[in-house]
């Protein structure tokens, strides 16, 4: 059916790339720490005290699905729905604190006046708005930050975001909330010292798939359609077709050499996204070979593969500056020396090259 | 009588079965090249030695191109039924021309129904111009459909960042253009050669992402950006935005958060956006100050023989006849495979040569069959091109000139003598050119041996020590060193066979 396989891949896609749909299967260590950040936030939210944690975990493995999980199901509990704020900054992007600020202003939804707070100093800044955000409503909203790349964070003058944040946490007349996504182990060695003492230091360590049964069935979860999907017939065969799948002896060693070489989720979603955009209806079912073919196409040897497309002229030359590089032993080079040098010359043999300069190399 | 009507007869007959053999045809190619391309890809699956596969796409995609250029499109459109066109809230016209015939495999008007624009016979999405774009960029069939595979429908979600790289003149930055511009999505074109700072990137993007190629929408930073790219993308209803930097590699120098803040502006954004980098080097060299997140890696393999043959086949001029253009385009590719195979650089040299290579059969000498008198003729012009080749000492107007006026003079093979120097060649005063005699042996011998060379008096000869000694590096290899004035000075008396006092004269031609 042709709106079938059309219907599968946009649905699969959306799963492969954005964080809103995963399939429903949760692997157990991500369970403890959905559980605990959902313990913390909701703490924060219900009964207003001021908190900070790390989430910490190699690239790729689920911080901010994380982060994303549990906001969808504070969204769904009745006590916590309306009485929050998510302020989300990035490392990356907002690279100086006033940026950053200028940012929480944006995200909290107060009309600020730029002038006002190049005066202030940075505390008095962050207050005025916690405060202006207070007057607002009634109660008591608590804010949650998530501070995504949260080592960059620290670098920058005076850590004076990352001081004042957590300074306000831990005097809680507001309630604030600081969650920090990063990848660096070592990230509390990063804080200075007065930060470091104001920060909880409660850590959650995120790790990949330690077992390749974990990372199979979460392919799996990743792959199978939902029982709500409209063609059920389509359904009925695709469904089949992954249990087939799954044992074939090509897709478990495509999944397998992924696995050996990198067990997060982005490498799995990488992998997925060459047989799921393959389907059209002349191809409506996942094959094998696309696996396969996906595998190659990631890992394929990049530098051997640019090479093949150099002409015989060039490749001497490579060759004759790597003769020259194991002559001298590690000393720098250049060109000129490999225009003079002999090895270049003895590889020239038949005088029709003659004597060419070949500036793109 | 009867032989014409019977003539009549079988030409009618032919026409029918010509007719209908062309509709078959036309229905078998399409087929046979989607099968084709599936059946190469289960191939890939085992492991191969890429060059065998390369060699056999070239061959078969030349045919697979002629035999497109050869049939011809009205059968071809009649063949591809018609489209349902229901009007759906989000409407978006594919616009298409109708009935050019250059090009093979154009489609027809038609209306997205829905979400996936899906026609009766399946050809649904993007996949509606995979032919005309096999068509128009021959030898990249496959890459083609592997970018319309990962891209996807507009409206579908896509992977956040790609990575396209090959030699040069691949054809990376055409595919692109091609494909998006046929695809009709907003897409921003940049050369991060031109936009050397982030701001002036940011700006670029936006401006071409409103469709001004050429303005420039001031943003000062990245959350700016970000915001505004939010905007326009509410702007435009969930369609993907495709933005493409050219020479990526310059994105390393620029800010060190730039490069990973773009490859996850999908996520930045919570939009759908698309990354595309494009770049000559691998992405083991970028990969260091992107952060940690690895973009979907696309190769672009050289072109082979026959692509090559194809795709040069094209340039031919106006009014010459096909195969002979072709049997000089396979002498080009012949001579200058070994040394250059950059499909940019082999153009222009065809180019260049094409009307020298015409010259016998213009002026009556030779006709067009005589190859082998045709190809004595071009001979020395081959090899006198093969020492310039990437160089462009002199344009093309200029050669032409030179050539025009060698040959009115005395024939003469040499190409050089013909060629005007570009290179500056000074006639130095009698001082100044030992001065600069006596600065290079300064350089390059090391000060020991001054000594040996340079005294006027004679030297006791020391004994040869039996002792092997180490070889040394070559001086002339390790580059000239520096040296002080006076030992200048003193290797220019030396060599200098007058006596000339120290003078001004002398110390400001030193300067």
């Amino acid at each position: 059916m042709t709106t079938g396989a059309a219907a599968a891949e946009t649905l699969l896609r959306n799963r492969l790339f954005s964080d809103l749909d995963d399939g429903g299967y949760v692997p157990e260590n991500k369970k403890e720490v959905l559980g605990t950040v959902q313990q913390v936030l909701e703490r924060t939210i219900v009964e207003s005290e001021g908190n900070s944690l790390l989430i910490i975990g190699p690239r790729g493995c689920g911080k901010t699905w994380v982060m994303d999980s549990v906001f969808r199901t504070l969204q769904g509990d009745r006590r916590c729905k309306d009485n929050y704020i998510r302020v989300y900054l990035n490392g990356l992007v907002h690279t100086d604190d006033r940026l950053a600020l200028l940012e929480i202003a944006r995200q909290l939804n107060i009309d600020s006046d730029n002038e006002e707070h190049t005066s202030m100093s940075f505390s008095a800044a962050l207050d005025y708005l916690l405060a202006a955000l207070r007057s607002g409503s009634g109660a008591n909203q608590s804010v949650i930050f998530v501070l995504d790349e949260f080592d960059l964070f620290a670098s920058h003058k005076n850590q004076s975001l990352l001081y004042n944040l957590l300074d306000i946490s831990q005097s809680s007349h507001n309630p604030i909330a600081v969650v920090g996504l990063t990848c660096r182990l070592d990230v509390v060695e990063l804080l200075e010292k007065r930060v470091k003492s104001r920060f909880s230091h409660r850590q959650l360590l995120l790790f990949p798939h330690s077992e390749f049964r974990d990372y199979a069935t979460l392919a799996q979860s990743l792959l199978s359609l939902p029982i709500n999907f409209k063609q059920r017939q389509f359904r009925h065969e695709w469904q089949k077709n992954i249990q087939k799948l799954l044992q074939n002896a090509k897709v478990l060693q495509a999944l397998q050499q992924q696995f050996r070489l990198s067990a997060d989720v982005r490498s799995l979603k990488t992998l997925l996204l060459l047989p799921v955009s393959r389907l059209s209806p002349t191809h409506p079912q996942l094959a094998p070979s696309d696996f396969s073919l996906s595998l190659e196409l990631i890992h394929r040897d990049s530098l051997g593969a640019v090479m093949k497309g150099l002409s015989v002229l060039e490749l001497c030359l490579l060759v004759a500056v790597r003769q020259i590089s194991e002559l001298s032993c590690g000393e720098p080079f250049n060109f000129e020396m490999v225009y003079c040098g002999k090895q270049w010359s003895s590889l020239l043999v038949t005088p029709r090259y003659g004597n060419h300069s070949i500036l793109q190399l | 009588m009867s032989s014409t009507a019977s003539m009549r007869r079988s030409q009618r007959h032919r026409a029918k079965s010509f007719k209908s053999e062309l509709e078959d045809g036309v229905q078998a190619t399409y087929k046979a090249i989607k099968l084709k391309s599936l059946e190469k890809d289960g191939r890939c699956a085992s492991n191969r030695i890429y060059g065998e596969d390369y060699e056999d796409d070239g061959e078969k995609a030349v045919d697979e191109v002629e035999e497109e250029l050869t049939e011809t499109d009205s059968a071809s459109e009649e063949q591809h039924p018609k489209r349902t066109t229901k009007k759906s809230a989000r409407n978006r016209v594919e616009q298409v021309s109708d009935g050019d015939t250059g090009d093979a495999g154009r489609q027809e008007e038609e209306e997205e129904e829905g979400e996936d624009g899906v026609g009766e016979d399946g050809v649904h999405g993007r996949w509606r111009h995979y032919h005309s774009l096999c068509s128009r960029l021959p030898g990249r069939e496959r890459q083609i459909q592997l970018l319309l595979s990962l891209l996807g429908e507009p409206r579908q979600l896509t992977c956040p960042a790609l990575y396209v790289y090959g030699n040069t003149s691949t054809g990376k930055t055409l595919v692109l253009k091609t494909i998006l511009s046929s695809l009709q999505v907003p897409h921003a074109f940049v050369n991060c050669i031109e936009c050397y700072s982030p701001k002036l990137l940011y700006g670029t993007i936006l401006a071409h992402l409103m469709g001004d190629t050429s303005g420039y929408v001031r943003c000062d930073s990245m959350p700016s950006f970000i915001r505004s790219l939010q905007s326009f993308a509410d702007e435009r209803t969930a369609e993907t935005m495709y933005i493409v930097l050219d020479k990526a590699e310059r994105l390393r120098e620029m800010n060190a958060t730039l490069l990973p803040s773009l490859l996850r502006l999908s996520e930045l954004t919570h939009r759908q956006v698309c990354t595309i980098l494009v770049s000559e080097l691998v992405w083991e060299k970028l990969a260091m100050s992107a952060g940690g997140l690895r973009p979907y890696p696309l190769h672009f393999p050289q072109y082979t023989r026959g692509e090559v043959l194809a795709i040069m086949s094209l340039d031919c001029p106006e009014g010459e006849p096909l195969s002979f253009y072709r049997t000089f385009v396979n002498h080009v590719w012949n001579v200058f495979q070994y040394v250059c195979r950059d499909l940019g650089e082999l153009r222009y040299l065809s180019s260049l040569l094409y009307p020298k290579y015409c010259e016998p059969v213009e002026s009556g000498e030779t006709s067009r069959q005589e190859t082998r008198k045709l190809w004595r003729h071009i001979e020395p012009y081959f090899r006198g091109v093969m020492s310039k080749i990437h160089l462009r000492e002199i344009s093309s107007a200029q050669w032409v000139k030179a050539q025009v006026q060698m040959d009115s003079g005395e024939t003469s093979t040499s190409l050089a003598q013909g060629v005007p120097q570009s290179k500056a060649v000074l006639e130095l005063p009698y001082f100044s050119k030992y001065l600069l005699i006596a600065s290079y042996l300064a350089s390059y011998n090391p000060s020991k041996t001054d000594k040996k060379f340079f005294s006027k008096q004679k030297q006791a000869r020391t004994r040869k020590s039996k002792k092997p000694r180490k070889e040394k590096p070559n001086h002339q290899l390790l580059g000239p060193k520096p040296f002080p004035l006076d030992r200048l000075m003193a290797i220019f008396y030396s060599i200098l066979e007058e006596a000339v006092a120290p003078s001004a004269d002398i110390y400001s031609q030193v300067n």
